[in-house]
Formats: structure tokens, C-alpha cells, sequence
């Protein structure tokens, strides 16, 4: 009696069987690979495991396949289900077969299943399912190859058995699955927030990411966990392209597939004095290295509010020289005096400078938020110049403080409403800050601050004049009333503008 | 699964900016009130101070209270010191822009939308160093979860050092 076992594929002609449709849908997914399964026939009538030499005999009843499956590290095994396609090899009926799989390369063994081979056709025995573990609780380390093997027996004298093939499907979930489990992983970005690094819940790398300079991959080792990899975007394997939000980007090719949108919808957001942003398909203006990030956060919120504090300080203190420049005032005080009066003046200049910058930094953009910036300039230039001659116990020309927080007013709102030069952000430290574009921006904005602030400084200056012409000192009506002050300062806006203007064209 | 789109959302400004910008403000004050001392001691500095306090007391309210970005039902709204701003419609909204502002020592961030007649509008959302990076973050990620289709300047989605 022969009694042999054998492993070839469905179609006779060697190998191994594709995939005949064990796949499910939803959450759990199926391992699909017969991957490097290899197949050692023994003989067991000596009870030896041993396999048998290069020829062997009759008396082999038994098969070993060992097979290596990519399991997923924190994977829940499911079920484990093994098909058989077999017939009988001679007259013998309701020939028994038993499976058993091993997690530790053949060393034990789960319970053995049992199929009852009946028949001379080619006939599918299934054993367990996608819920059947065998009577264990696996885990995903004991899938791999040289540890997870399947034995299959037969009752050596019977008649012949033919195994046409043997497949054998691992069906797992991982997270957002069903019967997931959470594992915890940490993620190491690089210097352009793409992933570098993985790391599990004890601090082990579980996979290194690393890129060339436009993103395709130089180093991809470990477990595939992160779905977002150079600079911290979605990675498509499937297409081998990353999901840039508005584009997917090649990094093969350095290069998105498509156009940047700007060049088909606004083409005055184009950089003409920017010659690498007019590439409507390039990727990080060809700089992928460093890409800086004009955020606008050239110095610190509270930094800047400190900026225009002691910025308002310089104006207060000049303002209260010119002042005393006018009356001659400075003379007539005491050393003390002096001391409180320019320390009054400062501190004032430095809370209408800080505050009016708070209020930039924290007015929410548009008309109202000009307004705001604008408002709490006003508010604050008129309080401190009532507070200010207060504390200095002088009275105070509620026309002279008026018209200060209305120019006060008009010059931190209106410098916010200036237009702007399309193209990035200036930013400080860097060549980018020094474009032409920024500093004609800076020019022009630096000239129509400086001219406000003139035009203002003057005009105070000039309604004080007027005020201690009448024999007024710092306050008190004077002989110009408050319409033909606002028709002088009317006048000299017009000016202003003009010259703005005339400034502009010339550009 | 909690459908985002739904959930009515404030983006409130950093408060660490808007305290320090009112402490650096109260210590200004202090130190000017300080200058009538030298006269000897008098209740005017606590008089200037009570009442400069109670102007203040409103901005300082309604910047940390009243100003903040609110996104409710597909629709984002601006207010600013309590002051609500018209809704804007994000199935509207084409792109996310920042620009400078003040020489660029400060970033506006805007939406741009198209108006009904097929131009386009821009609608100021925050100032750039006014918000937390990370509501930054979150109020972009709500913005594109609303509409996906909104085109984000990448410089505001990939900060480098």
C-alpha cells in the first residue's frame, strides 16, 4: 500500500494556487499570501519529526508546510482557516486527515482537525474560520517564517491521498477594526514636520522614515504604520504620490501632476519679481530644504507690544521737548519738575504705543478691526493726556487732546489699511526680507507713517500755538476755533495725499 | 462619529497675549502714576489709577471675552469686542491666505470667497500671532473639514523654524 502525500497546485502544474476568493469586506482583513511556504515531507512511522532524504519512500505520512504571513505589529488574530483541496488516491473511503499548526516551529502543536477525505474528485475540505483561533490566542510576532507551521497527517495505511493544495488565510483586525486593540505610537517629525521616526508606548523604534531633498524615500525600515510621511502629509502607496491638499505632489519627479490654481484664478497673487514662483508646477519654489515660513512672527506678540511701547516712549518724550521748544517752558521747571514732567510724557507715549500695538495683535482683521486698532489708539492718546496733566496737575484743552486722538486715531488705523506688495512675507534674518518688493513696501509704508506722524506732530503743535497766542497755557479755548482747526487739518490731508500720490505714480 | 460639521466652535485669541499686552499696559501706568509722587504723597496716582483701570477694563474684556473666530453650521463668523460680523459661507470660501501687515512684523490670515456674481471677496479671519498656533491649526483643520476643497497657503500649514 502506497501512502503518500501530495502538494501540488489546482492545475497540476506546480506551484502554488492564487487567491480564490477568501477575502471578506469591512473591518477585518485577510492575510492573502501563500508567501514563502515550503513543504517538508517525514516520515513518521519511527515517530521521527526528521525530514526524509531526497527520495522518499512509501512510508511518508506526514507534510510540514511552513508558511510567513506580514502580520501587523498590535494585530487581534481573529481566525485561522485552512483549505484542503484532496481526493482519495485508491478504493479506501472516509479517509482521515488531521491538521494541526504550530507557533514555535513545530515544538506544539494545537488540537487537531480532522477532514474526511471520501471520493476520487477533487473536493475542498475546510477547517476553522474567520473566527476559529484553534483553541489559542495568537499574536502577530508568531506568523513569521520559521515559527508558524502547519502539519498535516494521515493514516498511514490507507490508500493513497492526493492534496491538490493546501491554502491557509489569517484573518485579523487592527485598529478602527471591530475587535481592535489601541497601541500607542509616537511620532518624531523632521525639521519640515515630515515623519522620521516611530516609536512605540516603551520608547522602541518601530519604523525610520527618511527622505531626499524633494520626498522620495531614502531610508523605510520597521513596521508601515504612519499614513502621513514627508513633511507630514498623506502618502499614497498605491500611486506612489504624496496628497498635498490642493495637488498631489510626485517626489520622484520633484513636481506636482498638476497646476497650482493661483495661475488659472488670481494672477495677481503670481510674484513676478519672484521668478521660481511662476513655475505653475514646482514644489517649494525649488528650495525644498530650507523652506522658510514667513509667518509673520518676525518677533514675539508681547515683544512687539514692548517694540511699540518704547517706540511711544521716543514720542512722547520728543513731543513734550517740542512742546517746551514752543512755550520755553523748560527753563521756568525745576530739575524735579523736569524729571516728572518728561517721565509723565514718556509713560504716555508708551502706553498709546503698546496699547495701539496690543490692539493690533489682537483686533481680528477688517474695518471693524481697523476700527478697534484705531479706537483704542484714540481712546488711549486722549486718557493718557487727561491722566497725564493730572497727575501733573494742569488743566487740559479738551480741543488739544480731541484733535491729538483723532490724528492718534487716523495714524495706527490707517497704516493697517495701507495696500500691500503681493509676494511672501518679509522675514527678518533672511534675503527674503530684503526683496524689492518688501522694500518698496517697507519705503512706502515707512513714508506714510513717518508723513502722518509729521503732519500730526505739526498740527497739535500748531493748534498749542494758537491756544497760548490767546494767553492760554496748555489748555484753555483759544482765539482759532475747532472748525477752522479741522478745516486746517483737512487742508493739510489733502496735501498729504497728494504727495502720496504723486509719490506713487513716479513708482 | 461625531459629525464636525455640526459642532459650533469658538476660536478665542491667545490669552497669554492679550494678559501680557494689559500687564505691560497696567505696569506703564503704575510707573506714570509714580511720577506724581515727587510731589510727596497724594491720592492722585490712585485716583488715575482707579480710573484708567476702568477704561481699560472694557478692552481687556472684550478682547479676551468678546473677540474670536466662531464656525457654526458651515458658516464662519468674526467678532471683535462683541461686535459679531456678518456669517460667510465656508461652501463659499476658495482659499486661506496670510499677508503682512505693518511691514510684515504681523500676518493676516483671510478667507477668499466668491461672491454670487462670480468675484471674489476677501474675509479677514485673525491675526496671525494673536491666535495659538494649535487653534491655528485646529480652525484650518475645521475650515477644509467643512470644505474640503479650500486651497490653504502652505506656509500656514507647515511651520519651519
Amino acid at each position: 500500500m502506497v501512502a503518500t502525500v501530495e502538494h501540488t497546485s489546482d492545475s497540476g502544474g506546480g506551484g502554488i494556487p492564487g487567491d480564490t476568493g477568501f477575502k471578506t469586506t469591512g473591518t477585518v482583513e485577510v492575510n492573502t499570501g501563500w508567501g514563502n511556504m515550503t513543504t517538508t515531507r517525514i516520515n513518521t512511522s519511527n515517530n521521527s519529526d526528521a525530514a526524509c532524504s531526497a527520495t522518499c519512500d512509501n512510508t511518508d505520512d506526514a507534510q510540514l508546510s511552513d508558511y510567513s504571513f506580514g502580520i501587523p505589529s498590535g494585530a487581534t488574530i481573529n481566525g485561522i482557516e485552512v483549505v484542503a483541496e484532496m481526493a482519495e488516491g485508491g478504493s479506501a473511503d472516509n479517509i482521515p486527515v488531521g491538521f494541526s499548526l504550530s507557533w514555535n516551529d513545530g515544538l506544539s502543536w494545537t488540537s487537531v482537525k480532522t477532514a474526511t477525505v471520501d471520493g476520487t474528485t477533487d473536493t475542498d475540505y475546510t477547517l476553522g474560520d474567520s473566527s476559529d483561533t484553534w483553541g489559542r490566542s495568537w499574536i502577530d510576532t508568531e506568523f513569521a517564517d520559521g515559527t508558524f507551521r502547519m502539519r498535516l497527517d494521515k493514516n498511514p495505511t490507507v490508500d493513497n491521498l492526493f492534496v491538490d493544495y493546501l491554502r491557509l488565510k489569517v484573518f485579523y483586525t487592527t485598529d478602527g477594526g471591530e475587535s481592535s486593540t489601541t497601541t500607542v505610537a509616537y511620532i518624531h517629525p523632521d525639521h519640515l514636520g515630515g515623519t522620521n521616526a516611530i516609536t512605540d508606548d516603551a520608547g522602541d523604534v518601530v519604523q525610520t522614515l527618511d527622505y531626499y531633498p524633494y520626498g522620495t524615500k531614502r531610508i523605510e525600515s520597521g513596521q508601515d504604520l504612519s499614513q502621513r510621511e514627508y513633511i507630514g502629509q498623506y502618502y499614497d502607496e498605491d500611486t506612489a504620490l504624496s496628497y498635498l491638499n490642493a495637488r498631489y505632489y510626485d517626489g520622484a519627479r520633484g513636481q506636482f501632476t498638476s497646476q497650482d490654481p493661483v495661475f488659472w484664478e488670481d494672477p495677481l497673487r503670481q510674484n513676478l519679481q519672484n521668478p521660481q514662483s511662476l513655475n505653475s508646477y514646482s514644489y517649494a519654489e525649488n528650495n525644498p530644504i530650507v523652506k522658510s515660513d514667513p509667518t509673520g512672527r518676525c518677533v514675539g506678540p508681547l515683544v512687539a507690544v514692548c517694540i511699540g511701547g518704547g517706540v511711544g516712549a521716543i514720542g512722547g518724550i520728543a513731543n513734550q521737548a517740542f512742546n517746551d521748544y514752543l512755550t520755553g517752558e523748560f527753563g521756568e521747571r525745576s530739575l524735579r519738575e523736569d524729571f516728572k514732567t518728561y517721565g509723565v510724557a514718556a509713560t504716555q507715549g508708551a502706553i498709546v504705543g503698546a496699547g495701539t500695538a496690543g490692539a493690533i495683535l489682537l483686533a481680528p482683521v477688517g474695518i471693524a478691526g481697523t476700527a478697534i486698532v484705531g479706537g483704542t489708539a484714540g481712546t488711549l492718546t486722549v486718557g493718557t493726556t487727561y491722566g497725564g496733566n493730572y497727575l501733573l496737575n494742569k488743566p487740559t484743552d479738551p480741543t488739544n487732546a480731541i484733535v491729538g486722538g483723532t490724528v492718534s486715531a487716523l495714524t495706527a488705523g490707517t497704516l493697517r489699511t495701507l495696500p500691500q506688495v503681493v509676494g511672501r512675507n518679509p522675514n527678518f534674518g533672511t534675503q527674503a526680507f530684503y526683496t524689492g518688493a518688501h522694500t518698496q513696501r517697507q519705503a512706502t509704508e515707512e513714508f506714510f507713517s513717518n508723513s502722518v506722524n509729521t503732519f500730526a506732530q505739526t498740527a497739535n503743535r500748531f493748534i498749542s500755538t494758537q491756544n497760548y497766542s490767546a494767553g492760554t497755557s496748555n489748555g484753555g479755548g483759544g482765539s482759532s476755533s475747532l472748525v477752522q482747526q479741522l478745516q486746517s487739518l483737512v487742508s493739510s490731508l489733502k496735501g498729504l495725499v497728494s504727495s502720496l500720490s504723486s509719490s506713487n505714480n513716479k513708482k | 462619529m461625531t459629525n464636525i460639521q455640526n459642532i459650533k466652535t469658538r476660536f478665542y485669541l491667545d490669552r497669554t497675549v492679550a494678559h501680557g499686552t494689559f500687564i505691560i499696559l497696567g505696569v506703564l501706568l503704575v510707573l506714570m502714576a509714580s511720577f506724581s509722587l515727587l510731589d510727596g504723597l497724594s491720592l492722585r496716582p490712585v485716583i488715575f489709577l482707579l480710573v484708567s483701570g476702568a477704561i481699560l477694563a472694557p478692552f481687556w474684556f472684550g478682547f479676551t471675552q468678546g473677540t474670536y473666530v466662531e464656525i457654526s453650521d458651515k458658516k464662519l463668523r468674526v467678532s471683535r469686542m462683541f461686535f459679531r460680523g456678518k456669517y460667510t459661507s465656508l461652501s463659499n470660501a476658495i482659499s486661506i491666505h496670510q499677508r503682512p501687515i505693518y511691514g510684515g512684523l504681523f500676518a493676516e490670515v483671510y478667507l477668499k470667497v466668491r461672491k454670487p456674481d462670480g468675484t471674489f471677496r476677501e474675509q479677514g479671519l485673525i491675526n496671525k500671532p494673536g491666535l495659538k498656533e494649535g487653534d491655528m491649526k485646529k480652525l484650518l483643520e475645521m475650515i477644509r473639514s467643512i470644505n474640503p476643497n479650500i486651497e490653504v497657503d502652505q506656509d500656514l500649514l507647515h511651520k519651519t523654524p
